[in-house]
């Protein structure tokens, strides 16, 4: 029987509810990052046709009626310098040297950076993000906190990442649906995330005249520095941008509905990235903004956090069934 | 932001410059077996998928306007004309594949399409005495997978639905022009059977008709019209056809190659190409993209099927 996993289940959903609760906090190994464990339910992904957010060009529409049938866990802060560099060091990986910095107000490609000298004003501490990270070097950091803690870890589907960012509201970010239009001053962001403020503005000569807030960092800001969102994220909304699981094309029409990546075989030229960064104006610091990147993409603005699936060895343990179950919709049983 | 993985002036000149695709002549048909349909070997080649460049702003939006280099890099076969209703029959009556009654058919009291819950493949709406040559309608995209499943083991070749990259490929035969033959719908009647005056005289649809005559006032048995250069059939109008692709309203990050772009976990709509026998001038074109559930059986939807051909063998 798969009462046990269901009770379980349950005492999720309540949470998912009140959607105002934070989640509970888990962490798979001592190097593991702080996963939240995130309830199923519905959402909106995408913005409404015709709102005064909606950008059509890259994607954001139609609107759909998500259902993610089951909770699944991410990490409430983005990968650090600090959790990369232990990768690095026992993985015996290192991403080649190269990465698009921002210089005079544009980007351009520096063979000499990389994730441990990214270009920034400050060498980067070991709790900022880690940025110059490409797809695959997101996946093989994946890799390898899985093989080390016995987990699943993977990137977050796109579905789930906006599902988190959302943290149960439907508005244009999590703190209310201000801040989101060029022409008018930016206020509350501040408070909950690192974005092209008026810091940002006078260090990197990007011209945007608006960002009327300071969020005390220029360029990338410790991980977890400012407000979390109702789910207990961090950062979901500007500090780096975060790569996804999916491939992009600019349209929701006919993606999985059921928070599963949306992939296809044949050529995934451009990856989804979400949450915008530093960098950031208003139009791209929201929940429901969309970009993409090639996955062999290493940029100073982008960055990644890991999720991972809810597992039948997440359940309390008495109430963990011993039966095979393969009723639809079960949790597979993982590997030990 | 880099979402520009659609075509610019500098890629476009590139590829007219290094020839397109290289139009082959047509080649003589062939077929697996004797109850087989006729095949065509398409040549491997590369084309830019879209609205063309003759192509009236109308149609400027996604995804057409995204305009996509495809290479195909192996030649592959496809149907000469579209899979008649005695070839559906047969595969009926050896399978036993059970299609439940009901299709959407042209209602004239409504003016519009309208399911009827009487019809099916056999009795569809038009044309009003149908043959064994006319193309088979009423069939949804799963019916179409039944058939080729069924011809792949007749035939002992991998019979599939042609990806919607094949197709407009096919369908375009080395033209860059909105359509085979050229850019105007007036021209057409030799090649094509669209909504055209000898439709418009029969069915009142309210929609623009093509200013000439191609005979047929409804759905036209296989192959009565010309080929195009590629030596395809009916590739635009007569019936509309299923492809293997999933639907979505962009182009942007698809694949590049001859593969259908499916995925897992949505696919509701497949893309349908080609027009049919009522399309109007604006639908009846090489580029035009359009999607319908994939469970609908309409009587102006049809399907015709592609194989993969073996390379580093003979051929055939």
């Amino acid at each position: 029987m798969k009462s046990g996993y269901l009770a379980g289940l349950a005492a999720v959903l309540a949470v998912g509810a009140q959607a105002q609760a934070p989640a509970s906090v888990t962490r798979d190994c001592g190097e593991c990052p702080e996963m939240l464990l995130v309830p199923p339910g519905e959402f909106r992904m995408g913005t409404r046709p015709g709102g005064s957010e909606a950008n059509r060009a890259t994607g954001e529409v139609p609107e759909v009626l998500m259902s993610l049938g089951r909770p699944f866990f991410i990490a409430a802060r983005e990968i650090t310098v600090g959790e990369f560099a232990l990768f690095v060091e026992e993985g015996g990986y290192d991403p080649p040297r190269g990465c698009r910095v921002l210089s005079g107000g544009q980007w351009v490609e520096d063979p000499e950076r990389s994730w441990r000298d990214p270009g920034f004003a400050l060498p980067p501490g070991p709790d900022d993000p880690v940025t110059c990270i490409d797809w695959e070097d997101a996946r093989a950091y994946a890799q390898w906190l899985s093989a080390r803690s016995g987990r699943s870890f993977r990137l977050p589907a796109e579905a789930e990442w906006e599902y988190v960012a959302r943290g149960g509201t439907d508005f244009a970010r999590y703190w209310g649906s201000a801040d989101t239009r060029e022409d008018q001053p930016v206020t509350l962001a501040c408070d909950y995330a690192n974005v092209l403020d008026a810091g940002s503005v006078s260090l990197t000569g990007l011209g945007l005249p608006n960002s009327a807030c300071r969020d005390g960092a220029a360029e990338v800001s410790e991980a977890g520095r400012y407000r979390p969102n109702a789910f207990g994220a961090y950062d979901m909304i500007g500090n780096v941008r975060e790569w996804t699981q999916d491939c992009f094309t600019a349209s929701y029409a006919g993606r999985p509905r059921d928070g599963r990546a949306w992939t296809w075989q044949g050529g995934c030229s451009l990856k989804s990235v979400r949450g915008g960064s530093w960098a950031s104006q208003p139009s791209q610091a929201r929940a429901g903004a969309r970009d993409s990147e090639p996955p062999s993409r290493r940029q100073s603005d982008l960055g990644f956090r890991l999720a991972r699936d809810y597992d039948r060895v997440d359940a309390p343990a008495d109430e963990v069934s011993t039966e095979p179950d393969g009723s639809p919709g079960a949790v597979a049983p993982t590997e030990p | 932001m880099n979402i520009a993985r659609t075509l610019t002036g500098a890629s476009l000149a590139l590829w007219l410059l290094l020839g397109g695709s290289g139009a082959a002549a047509a080649e003589e048909a062939f077929r697996d077996c004797e109850i087989c349909p006729e095949m065509l070997r398409m040549p491997a080649g590369s084309y830019v998928m879209g609205a063309g460049p003759d192509e009236p702003a109308v149609h400027a939006g996604p995804p057409e306007s995204e305009r996509t280099v495809i290479s195909l890099s192996r030649p592959f076969a496809l149907s000469r004309v579209e899979v008649t209703r005695g070839e559906f029959a047969r595969f009926i009556r050896e399978t036993g594949h059970e299609i439940a009654p009901g299709c959407q058919l042209w209602d004239e009291s409504l003016s519009r399409y309208a399911d009827d819950g009487r019809r099916d493949w056999r009795t569809p709406g038009v044309p009003a005495d149908p043959l064994d040559e006319h193309p088979v309608t009423c069939v949804a995209w799963a019916d179409a997978q039944a058939y080729v499943a069924w011809l792949s083991r007749k035939a002992r070749q991998r019979y599939r639905l042609p990806s919607e990259a094949e197709w407009e490929y096919a369908a375009r035969a080395g033209s860059v022009t909105s359509r085979p033959w050229g850019s105007l719908a007036a021209d057409g009647c030799g090649q094509a059977n669209t909504y055209d005056l000898t439709a418009q005289a029969r069915y009142a649809l309210g929609w623009a008709a093509a200013a000439c005559r191609d005979g047929y006032a409804d759905i036209a048995p296989v192959g009565q019209l010309a080929a195009n250069a590629f030596g395809l059939k009916d590739m635009i109008g007569n019936v509309w056809e299923w492809t293997e692709d999933c639907a979505t309203g962009s182009r942007i990050g698809r694949p590049t190659g001859s593969e259908a772009w499916t995925w897992l976990g949505g696919c509701e709509e497949r893309v349908i190409r080609g027009g049919a026998w009522l399309s109007p001038p604006e639908r009846s074109r090489s580029g035009h993209h359009a999607s319908a559930p994939a469970g609908l059986r309409a009587d102006y939807l049809g399907f015709r099927v592609a194989r993969d051909i073996e390379t580093g063998r003979s051929s055939r």
